[in-house]
C-alpha cells in the first residue's frame, strides 16, 4: 500500500481525523477496488460517494442508456445525457469529482457468462440493479467468487439492504430462496419509486462499502435493514445462515445460470 | 612481512558478482541491481558516464611490493595511468571501463588484494597511522590486531549488508586519537599494568551531523577487539535505520536510543557472542627487524638532500632505521614512477611501504645508505618531494570533477593554494594541517584540520558561485577530541588569498603559542574571521565573471551533473524499485507474461530485507518461501502459486506482500517480529504553520508510520493548534506528554498506543 501524498492528506483529512478510519483506513480506501453494478437510482449516490472518498479503483457495469424517465432519481445523469450510455455519462461526472480514481467501464448487462470474470478483480461489489434475476445472479456469483457485497432493493417508499460475506454470513439466497413467480410482484414502472428513497438506500450501501474497505465498525452481516419512508420507520431483522441454502449451504453451487424473472424494468 | 589474508569466502562472493555482471552485460539484469552488486565491490561510476573507479582495500595502508606493482600495472592497463591513494589509505584506479572489471579484480585477488567492502553499506577499510610499528612513542604496534580483525570482518557475510557503512580505526599514540574518536568504532592502544589493550570509542563520524565518538570502554583486552567490533556491528545491523540513508550511520542510532541503552545492548551482544562465536583475535607476531651493527656513517649531504631529510625523513623507534614520507600531489602517483619505486626497493626483505590516510606514501625500515639512493627517485614520484611538508600535508577529496556528490572542485582549490603559497617560508609552519572537501561529506576530513574547507554554493545577485565554508581548530583538548569549528565562508575565488594571509598571520604570532590550536583558541579565531571579513564580498556577475568559475574549471559554475550518491546503493533502493515495478504491472491488463512478472517482483521485493538477493525467478520463489511463508509472515495458501505456470492468484500474493511491506519499520522488520527491547524511536515532526485540523491529520500520519510504543515529537503553533492537537491525540488513546513551551511554539511528545 502506498503512502498518501500531501494533497491526498488534505483532501481526505476529514476521514483521517476519524479515529476509526485514520491514516491506515484511508490508505486502505485508496487501495480498494469496488464494482458497482447498475449506474441508476442506487448506483448514482453510491458512485458519487465512493469516488469522493477516494476508492482507488471503481468498476461501473451497466448496459443501459439514459432515458428521460431516469432523471427523476438517477442523479448522475442530466438532460444532456439522454440516449448516452449510462457508463459513459457516469465516468464523465465522477472523473470531475475525483481525478485520482481509476474507472473501469463495463458497458454490458451482466450475465452468467461474463459476471465472474468481472467480479474477480474487485474487493467489494455493490448490487444496484433493478431486477430479481440480476440480484440472484450477483449473489450467486459473489458467493462463488467469495466476494463480499452489498445487496439493495427499493420499491415505492421502501428499501431493504444487507451486506453479505459469503460463507461467513447469510447470503441473499439464504433469506430468499428464489425469485418470486413472474407477475406476482409489481414492477417498478407500475409501482413507482420516490426518487430520494433510491438516494437513502444507495447512501447506506456506499457507507457499507467504505466501512468494509477501511475496516471501521461492523458491516450489516447476518441482518436485513428495511425502512418505510412514509412513516420513516427503520427495522433491522437479524438473520442466520441457512445450512441448507441452495447457494452457500452444504450442497452449494458450482456454476452459474441466469434467472428468468424480471421485476422492474426501470 | 605483514600483509593481509583473504578469506576463502571472497572467492565465492566474486563468483556471484561475476554472474550478475554477465547478466548485466546480456541485458538480463537492470542497472539498479548491477549497481547494488558493484558498489560493495568498490566499483563506483564516476561523473563521466560509463567510466568507473575501482577501489581496493588496504587495511592500515599495508601493501607489499608485489601488490603495489600489480596496482601500478592495472592503473596503466585499465585506468588512466595513475594510482590514487584515498583518505582511508586505500588505492583507487580511475577511468576503468566496464569490460575490464572482472579481469582487474581477478588480478588483484591473485596478489591477495580485494575490493570486497570497498564501498557500499559494508565494513570499510580499517585505518591506522602509517607509521604504526615504527613510530617513536607509540603504545605498541597495532598492526597484528588490525590484520587479524580485518580477516575476521572480511570473512563474515554480515559485513556486507549493513544499514550504512561501518568504519573502524586504530590509533597508537595520543596525537592521533582524533582518528579513533571520529569514526564508528575506534581502538586507541594503551598499556595498563604491563598489559596491552584499547580504549574504545564508538559512534563518532564525519559527514551529516558530525560527531565525536563516546568512550565505551576504558580498557578492552587486546584479544577482544573483534568481539566488540562484531557486537557493535550486530547492534548496528539490528537496530540501525535502513529506510533513511541520510540518518543511517551508527551515530544516529546512538542519538535515537541514548548512550546507556546503546551500551547495554552492546554488552549483552558481547555476552551472547562469547557463547556462540570464535571471538578471540588470532594475533600473529611480526618478525623483528635485524639489528644494525655498523655505526651510521655521516657523509656530507648536499643542501637539497639535507632539506629533504629535515622535512620528510623520520627516525624509527628501531635504532638505525628510518621512515620516509613521500608527499603525493593530490594523492596521485603515476604507474611508471611507482614501478620504478618497487624496483628500487626490490632488494628489501622486510616490510618497506605503507599508504597513509593522509594520501601519502610512507617508506619504512630503510637504512642510512638507502636514503641517499632513494631521494632522486622520489622526486620523480611526486613534485612535492622538494616542497615544504605543509603542502604535502594538505589533504583533498576527489572533488566535483569526478565525484557525483561534489559541489566544488577541491583539487582545483589545492592547486590554487599551492601556487599562491609557492614563495612563502612554509618550513617554519610545517605540521599545520590544511584539509579540503568538495562538499559537506567530509571525505577530505576537513573537521580534523587546523584550517579546513568544505564546498558549498553561495549566491550573489541571484547568480550561484562556488565557495567554501571555513572550519578551524580541530584538537585533542583536555583529553577529549574536538572537531574544527565553523568560522565563516570564503568564495573559491579568494580561497588562496585567504590561506596565504592566514598563514602569515599565524607565522607572526607563532612564537607566543605552543601550537596552532593554542593560538586559535586564544586570538587566532578572531584573526581568521577578520581576514574572512575582508574577502566577504565578490564583484557582481556583470562586472567580473571570474569568481563565478570554480578553480581550474573552464565553465561557469553550476550544480548540473551532481547526482544522487552512489555510496549507499543498496537495499532500500532495490526494494523500492521492485515495489514500483510491481505496482505498475498490477495496474496493467493481466496476461501470462504480466503474471510471471508479478510473481517475480512479489517474491523478490522483500528479500533484501532478509539480506538475500535472488538473480532469477526460481531463486526468488525459493528464498521467498524460506523467509516469508515458512516464517508465517505470508499465508501458506500461496505456496502452490510459487511454482509452475503463474496463476491469477499471484495478484493476491502481490497484495499480501505489499500489505506486509506496509508494516515494515526502519530496521526492515515487520510487525509481529519486533525484537526484544524494541527501540523507542523519537521522530521530530515540525507542524508549525500547519493549521487545524490538518496538523492533527499530519500527526496521525506520522503516528501511523511508527509502531505501538514508539513516540514522535511534534512542534505546534500557539493558539488553536496547541489547544486541539494534544487533546485529539489523547482522545484516540495515545499517551501525550506535557507540552513544552519553546517560546512562540510548543513541543509535544506523543507515544503511540
Amino acid at each position: 500500500m502506498r503512502d498518501l501524498n500531501e494533497s491526498e492528506i488534505e483532501r481526505y483529512s476529514r476521514h483521517i481525523i476519524l479515529q476509526d478510519i485514520g491514516v491506515e483506513g484511508q490508505e486502505r480506501i485508496c487501495a480498494g477496488k469496488v464494482l458497482v453494478i447498475g449506474a441508476g437510482g442506487l448506483g448514482s449516490p453510491v458512485l458519487y460517494y465512493l469516488a469522493a472518498a477516494g476508492v482507488g479503483e471503481i468498476g461501473i457495469a451497466d448496459g443501459d442508456e439514459v432515458d428521460l424517465s431516469n432523471l427523476q432519481r438517477q442523479i448522475l445523469h442530466t438532460e444532456a445525457d439522454i440516449g448516452r450510455a449510462k457508463t459513459a455519462s457516469a465516468v464523465e461526472k465522477l472523473s470531475a469529482v475525483n481525478s485520482n480514481v481509476k474507472f473501469n467501464v463495463y458497458h454490458e448487462f451482466l450475465t452468467a457468462e461474463n459476471i465472474l470474470g468481472i467480479v474477480k478483480d474487485y474487493d467489494f461489489i455493490i448490487d444496484g440493479t433493478d431486477s430479481f434475476s440480476s440480484k440472484f445472479l450477483i449473489n450467486d456469483a459473489c458467493v462463488l467468487a467469495k466476494k463480499p457485497f452489498s445487496h439493495g432493493g427499493i420499491l415505492r417508499f421502501s428499501g431493504q439492504t444487507m451486506t453479505i460475506n459469503p460463507f461467513q454470513s447469510a447470503c441473499y439466497a439464504c433469506v430468499f430462496d428464489a425469485p418470486p413467480p413472474s407477475g406476482s410482484v409489481p414492477s417498478c414502472s407500475q409501482a413507482g419509486i420516490l426518487g430520494s428513497v433510491a438516494g437513502m438506500l444507495g447512501v447506506i450501501q456506499a457507507t457499507e462499502a467504505l466501512k468494509f474497505l477501511s475496516g471501521a465498525g461492523a458491516p450489516l452481516y447476518n441482518a436485513i435493514l428495511s425502512f418505510d419512508a412514509l412513516t420513516m420507520t427503520f427495522r433491522k431483522a437479524l438473520l442466520k445462515r441457512n445450512p441448507r441454502c441452495r447457494i452457500c449451504g452444504s450442497g452449494g453451487i458450482s456454476g452459474l445460470s441466469d434467472y428468468e424473472q424480471k421485476v422492474c424494468d426501470l | 612481512m605483514s600483509s593481509y589474508e583473504l578469506p576463502s569466502s571472497i572467492a565465492d562472493d566474486l563468483e556471484k558478482f561475476k554472474e550478475v555482471y554477465k547478466d548485466y552485460l546480456a541485458g538480463k539484469v537492470d542497472n539498479m541491481l548491477f549497481k547494488a552488486a558493484r558498489v560493495p565491490f568498490g566499483i563506483y561510476e564516476q561523473r563521466e558516464r560509463g567510466s568507473f573507479m575501482i577501489r581496493t582495500k588496504l587495511p592500515g595502508g599495508i601493501i607489499s611490493l608485489e601488490q603495489l606493482k600489480r596496482l601500478a600495472e592495472l592503473a596503466e592497463r585499465f585506468g588512466d595511468g595513475r594510482l590514487h591513494i584515498t583518505t582511508r589509505a586505500g588505492a583507487q584506479i580511475h577511468g576503468v571501463k566496464i569490460g575490464d572489471f572482472i579481469e582487474a579484480i581477478e588480478l588483484l585477488h591473485a596478489v591477495g588484494l580485494t575490493n570486497r567492502g570497498g564501498g557500499g553499506n559494508t565494513v570499510r577499510n580499517i585505518t591506522a597511522k602509517p607509521l604504526s610499528g615504527v613510530a617513536k612513542g607509540e603504545a605498541f604496534d597495532i598492526t597484528p590486531h588490525l590484520l587479524a580483525l580485518n580477516l575476521k570482518m572480511l570473512e563474515r557475510k554480515d559485513s556486507y549488508n549493513l544499514p550504512r557503512k561501518y568504519k573502524i580505526a586504530f590509533t597508537a599514540d595520543g596525537e592521533d586519537s582524533l582518528n579513533a574518536e571520529a569514526t564508528d568504532i575506534g581502538f586507541a592502544a594503551k598499556v595498563r599494568s604491563g598489559v596491552r589493550g584499547f580504549k574504545v570509542f564508538v559512534c563518532g563520524g564525519m559527514g551529516g551531523k558530525s560527531k565525536i565518538g563516546l568512550p565505551l570502554i576504558e580498557f578492552l583486552p587486546e584479544d577482544e577487539v573483534f568481539l566488540l567490533a562484531q557486537a557493535v556491528k550486530e547492534v548496528f545491523n539490528e537496530y540501525g535505520n535502513r529506510r533513511d540513508k541520510s540518518a543511517a550511520r551508527l551515530r544516529f542510532l546512538l542519538e535515537q536510543i541514548g548512550f546507556e541503552k546503546f551500551r547495554c545492548i552492546t554488552y549483552f551482544k558481547c555476552y551472547e557472542l562469547k557463547g556462540s562465536l570464535d571471538w578471540r583475535l588470532n594475533l600473529k607476531e611480526l618478525p623483528e627487524l635485524p639489528s644494525i651493527l655498523s655505526e651510521t656513517c655521516s657523509q656530507p649531504l648536499n643542501v637539497d638532500e639535507a632539506l629533504w631529510r629535515q622535512r620528510f625523513v623520520i627516525p624509527q623507534k628501531q635504532e638505525g632505521y628510518f621512515a620516509v614520507k613521500v608527499p603525493l600531489y593530490l594523492g596521485d602517483a603515476s604507474s611508471e614512477s611507482l614501478k620504478e619505486l618497487v624496483n628500487a626497493l626490490a632488494h628489501k626483505s622486510v616490510e618497506c611501504i605503507r599508504f597513509g590516510a593522509d594520501q601519502n606514501i610512507y617508506l619504512r625500515n630503510l637504512v642510512e645508505e638507502e636514503l641517499t639512493a632513494l631521494h632522486p627517485l622520489l622526486k620523480r614520484v611526486s613534485p612535492l618531494v622538494d616542497k615544504p611538508a605543509l603542502i604535502g600535508d594538505i589533504s583533498v577529496c576527489a572533488g566535483a570533477l569526478t565525484c557525483q556528490l561534489g559541489i566544488t572542485n577541491s583539487r582545483g582549490a589545492f592547486r590554487a593554494i599551492e601556487k599562491k603559497l609557492a614563495n612563502l617560508p612554509l618550513d617554519e609552519l610545517s605540521g599545520l594541517k590544511i584539509k579540503i572537501s568538495g562538499c559537506p561529506n567530509s571525505c577530505g576530513r576537513h573537521l580534523t584540520a587546523d584550517i579546513g574547507f568544505y564546498g558549498k554554493v553561495k549566491r550573489e545577485g541571484g547568480v550561484s558561485y562556488p565557495a567554501y565554508a571555513v572550519v578551524a581548530g580541530a584538537a585533542v583538548k583536555d583529553g577529549r577530541a574536538k572537531f574544527a569549528e565553523n568560522i565563516g565562508d570564503i568564495s573559491a575565488f579568494f580561497l588562496a588569498d585567504f590561506v596565504a594571509e592566514a598563514l602569515l598571520t599565524w607565522k607572526a604570532a607563532k612564537a607566543d603559542f605552543k601550537d596552532f590550536t593554542a593560538y586559535f583558541y586564544d586570538k587566532g579565531a578572531h584573526g581568521l574571521k577578520e581576514i574572512l571579513a575582508r574577502y566577504a564580498n565578490i564583484p557582481p556577475f556583470e562586472e567580473d565573471k571570474n569568481p563565478y568559475y570554480d578553480l581550474y574549471v573552464n565553465e561557469i559554475f553550476s550544480l548540473k551533473g551532481r547526482g544522487a550518491g552512489e555510496c549507499s546503493a543498496g537495499m532500500t533502493d532495490l526494494l523500492e524499485a521492485d515495489k514500483t515495478a510491481l505496482e505498475k504491472v498490477l495496474q496493467e491488463e493481466p496476461s501470462p507474461s504480466k503474471l510471471s512478472l508479478i510473481r517475480l517482483y512479489a517474491t523478490r521485493m522483500l528479500l533484501v530485507a532478509r539480506g538475500e538477493d535472488a538473480r532469477d525467478a526460481l531463486e526468488a520463489a525459493k528464498l521467498f518461501k524460506l523467509h516469508f511463508i515458512d516464517t508465517g509472515l505470508i499465508s501458506a495458501k500461496f505456496t502452490p502459486l510459487l511454482e509452475g505456470e503463474p496463476q491469477e492468484g499471484v495478484v493476491q500474493l502481490a497484495e499480501a506482500v505489499l500489505r506486509l511491506y506496509s508494516t515494515m519499520d526502519n530496521t526492515l522488520k515487520f510487525t509481529g517480529e519486533l525484537s526484544e527491547g524494541a527501540v523507542k524511536a523519537v521522530k521530530l515532526v515540525d507542524l508549525r504553520g500547519v493549521a487545524c485540523p490538518l496538523n492533527f491529520v499530519k500527526t496521525k500520519i506520522e503516528l501511523a508510520k511508527v509502531r505501538s510504543g514508539d513516540a514522535i515529537e511534534v512542534l505546534l503553533d500557539d493558539g488553536a493548534p496547541i489547544e486541539n492537537v494534544p487533546r485529539s491525540a489523547a482522545s484516540e488513546g495515545h499517551t501525550v506528554s506535557e507540552p513544552i513551551d519553546e517560546g512562540g511554539y510548543w513541543r509535544v511528545r506523543i507515544e503511540k498506543k
